[in-house]
């Protein structure tokens, strides 16, 4: 019987591709309560830009940050991919070009945005800004996120590459952009719901009750719009690497049916269940996206660079730091959790 | 030419690659160093709260500082992901080899860099609501995962220039653990306390009293002595930039001290502007105690900007010729690159067009040379230029000056080509210097790839310092 991928490469091949699965998850669900939280805002702003919701406080007081832990959670699979496919990554990355750059200073106009709408209720609430700023807000956290998923394709793609050049164009409109960049949004609802419900723990009763239904609809919507749009771009995109790209397919899919089951039914008294199976469909997503990258690697040349790398050593240094970073974090968090509680009572 | 990955080189136009990463590094290095020395000042100054029961340190902790801490960090780490994607576009082959050598010491940094978001995101967001022991014990955090991220990318970056043993056993730890390793982070770590000393003190300026007005001078006062003591190391600095110094190849260090004049100026401008920081600093401020109002504090910040940029800009350039020491030249080609491509030529399996317009297949071979060699540092005709740098050259002069560049100027790596690809270039660039006309009529090549052969084969395909060591110039 084969192994699942990657478990059936060659071992450096196989740690490269697992890293870069898990924290690509991991990035992604931050990720989602990012995009899906600005959204939710800029969709706040147009529909009923007067009052503060439960919800609408809590993604105002907890975006910037974030924001913050999305880039930093994304330095890692930033890292990885330069192993697993440095070739492709920064041919994409120079292919294009100012476009691709442009992220960086959307980034710091999203980051300051966010904490000039978390900084002044006046502006929240005036009639121009409190429409405007989420919703440019949201159109740079969108953007940030297309011109990823613009670059992958684009890394993917090899045989473009050349005329791409040739052509100076900054654009690379593939035909699964569109149906791809729909499901990232549609499937960053069932993440918000889920991180927003147990960021919603400590708080009063009544303002648990009056988020919980939205979030509820927003992780029901979510998700089937997300399983949609994945079985419209997946039927045509993964057919290539179908023996290695399906199994994390039916992960994802039934990750998200699950999450969708258990959010209906107890989202609001249980969410963690809610949450793992969506890290499990989130896993899912990362499998198949890295099924996909390999069948349009040179293999025997990444092989080979991933086996010398393997070899350059620091990943015990790696390993024993992690363990620390974990236990202070855990440390650090169980003191401040304790204290605020106290605090509380 | 087996695996050599070429890439889509873009143009930047009249503005020279280097320039953007230089302009970036230096923003982001001045905000990664405050982030790191304001670890220390709120350690400082919650110790004081909690300690001393000074409440003033605690309101200015509390307050604007630790904003600006928050707002930095994030804009650190943004810039520090712009460094990376910056260093992309203007030399992936670089920027490739250091991850291929020190990723999981890059990814050991992430977990620092983790820590230090969540001690200071805490801090920030439950500050008022934690006891002092857990506010300390949190900013300590924050402070000690800021500097050991400090830590690990120092040794990546102190490597570039001095690899050590690396270069004999590929180790990564005798890589990270070079010669530089130890004066670069301890003149990093008091670096960073003094810049963030000094935005502390610029900062004060802006502090309220409880009532909303603005505090009092004898308020500022005090708090601008209890940060003084940051200056403290600051008066080892000097040493640390001389055993810095000894410690960088000597070649390196012949260009900081005289050989290029740009990099000179560059040293003398870091070095003048770092002593009368320092000497303010530590006689004014800690020893004198004296005032500062917030017109000073804002000059004293600018020349810490100064200073770091200048320091950059002499680090950045001292590797020249390359980019890793010994291993990979400034444009990006191994020893054994130049070796290959000077039997087997450059460019002619450069799979990306040439997007210009040119006459000839010769002139397009010698933009494609441009672009693969020289265009990492160079324009055609804005910085850095090369219409400028070989105007006053006859064609001739061009050709030979070419072939033996690291012997024409030893801070270029050496031409990586063949006779074929040495002429196509030389024509380009004559065309470009005649105007690029619609119709370019080469030489008779017979003679001349002779005698180009005849020049690349006396240049070798050794660096310049040391060619000119071995013949004992």
């Amino acid at each position: 019987m084969t192994a699942l991928f990657p478990f059936d490469l060659p071992a450096a091949s196989a740690v490269y591709a697992t890293l870069m699965i898990v924290t690509f998850a991991i990035h992604l669900l931050a990720a989602q309560f990012l995009l899906g939280g600005s959204a939710y805002l800029a969709w706040r702003g147009l529909v009923a830009p007067a009052g503060d919701s439960v919800l609408r406080k809590l993604f105002v007081d907890w975006l910037p940050f974030a924001m913050g832990v999305t880039i930093t959670l994304g330095v890692a699979p930033l890292l990885f991919v330069q192993i697993l496919d440095q070739q492709g990554f920064y041919t994409a990355n120079l292919l294009l070009f100012h476009r691709w750059m442009a992220v960086l200073p959307v980034l710091i106009v999203a980051f300051y945005l966010l904490y000039v709408q978390k900084g002044s209720t006046r502006i929240r609430e005036h009639a121009l800004f409190g429409r405007a700023l989420p919703a440019v807000v949201f159109s740079c956290v969108a953007f940030v996120g297309f011109s990823w998923s613009e670059n992958h394709l684009l890394s993917l793609d090899r045989g473009v590459w050349s005329s791409f050049y040739a052509s100076a164009r900054w654009f690379y409109p593939a035909p699964e952009l569109l149906p791809r960049a729909l499901m990232m949004l549609a499937a960053s609802l069932p993440g918000l719901a889920i991180v927003a419900t147990l960021l919603l723990r400590g708080r009063p009763q009544e303002e648990r009750h009056a988020a919980a239904t939205t979030l509820r609809g927003l992780l029901i919507l979510g998700a089937v719009v997300a399983i949609g749009c994945g079985l419209w771009t997946g039927s045509a995109t993964y057919r290539e690497v179908r023996a290695a790209s399906t199994p994390w397919l039916w992960l994802a899919g039934l990750g998200a049916l699950t999450a969708t089951v258990f959010g209906a039914l107890h989202l609001a008294r249980n969410p963690k269940l809610a949450l793992l199976s969506w890290t499990v469909s989130l896993l899912g997503i990362g499998g198949a996206r890295e099924a996909r990258r390999w069948g349009a690697l040179p293999t025997d040349t990444v092989v080979e660079h991933h086996e010398r790398a393997w070899t350059v050593g620091g990943f015990g240094v790696f390993v024993f730091f992690a363990i620390v970073a974990t236990v202070a974090l855990a440390f650090l968090g169980r003191r401040v959790r304790t204290e605020l509680r106290a605090t509380v009572k | 030419m087996g695996d050599f990955a070429f890439y889509p080189i873009q143009d930047y136009g009249p503005l020279m690659k280097g320039l953007a990463i230089g302009g970036l590094g230096i923003f982001h290095v001045f905000l990664a160093q405050f982030a790191i020395g304001a670890g220390f000042v709120l350690c400082l100054l919650q110790w004081r709260a909690w300690k001393r029961g000074d409440e003033l340190a605690r309101r200015f902790l509390d307050g604007f500082f630790t904003v600006l801490v928050l707002v930095s960090f994030v804009l650190g780490a943004v810039t520090g992901v712009a460094m990376w994607f910056t260093s992309i576009q203007v030399s992936p082959r670089t920027i490739g080899m250091m991850i291929d050598e020190f990723h999981w010491v890059w990814a050991t940094e992430w977990l620092f860099f983790g820590v230090e978001v969540a001690a200071g995101y805490a801090f920030y967001r439950y500050r008022n609501r934690l006891t002092d022991s857990t506010r300390m014990l949190l900013l300590v955090a924050y402070s000690v995962a800021g500097w050991m991220s400090l830590f690990w990318i120092n040794g990546i970056l102190s490597w570039q220039l001095t690899p050590g043993e690396w270069l004999l056993s590929g180790g990564v730890w005798d890589g990270f653990f070079n010669p530089s390793f130890w004066p670069s982070l301890l003149y990093r770590t008091f670096a960073a306390a003094t810049i963030a000393a000094l935005v502390a003190i610029l900062v004060v300026h802006v502090l309220r009293n409880p009532d909303g007005g603005p505090a009092t001078r004898e308020d500022k006062t005090r708090l601008i002595r209890s940060l003084s003591i940051l200056f403290l190391p600051t008066a080892a600095m000097p040493l640390l930039g001389l055993w810095y110094l000894a410690t960088i190849p000597e070649d390196s260090r012949s260009w900081l001290l005289g050989g290029s004049p740009a990099m000179s100026m560059f040293l003398a401008g870091a070095v003048a502007t770092s002593t009368a920081l320092g000497v303010y600093a530590v006689v004014g401020l800690f020893a004198r105690k004296l005032y500062v109002n917030v017109g000073t504090a804002a000059l004293l910040v600018g020349l810490a900007f100064v200073a770091t940029g200048a320091g950059e800009f002499v680090r950045e350039g001292s590797r020249k010729p390359y980019t890793v020491r010994e291993v990979l030249f400034s444009n990006s080609l191994t020893r054994e690159d130049v070796d290959r491509m000077r039997r087997e030529g450059s460019a002619h399996r450069d799979p990306y067009p040439i997007r210009e317009e040119v006459p000839d297949s010769q002139l397009e071979l010698g933009a494609r040379v441009m672009r693969l060699q020289c265009s990492v540092c160079h324009t055609m005709d804005g910085a850095n230029g090369m219409l400028h740098l070989v105007g006053p050259w006859q064609t001739d002069q061009m050709r030979m000056n070419i072939a033996k560049l690291q012997h024409t100027k030893p801070f270029m790596p050496p031409f990586a080509g063949n006779a074929e690809e040495l002429e196509a270039l030389v024509q380009y660039l004559s065309w470009h210097r005649a105007g690029r006309p619609a119709e370019w009529r080469a030489e008779d090549l017979a003679d001349v790839l002779v005698r180009n052969q005849i020049w690349l084969d006396e240049a070798g395909t050794a660096p310049g310092r040391a060619h000119q060591k071995a013949d004992g110039r």
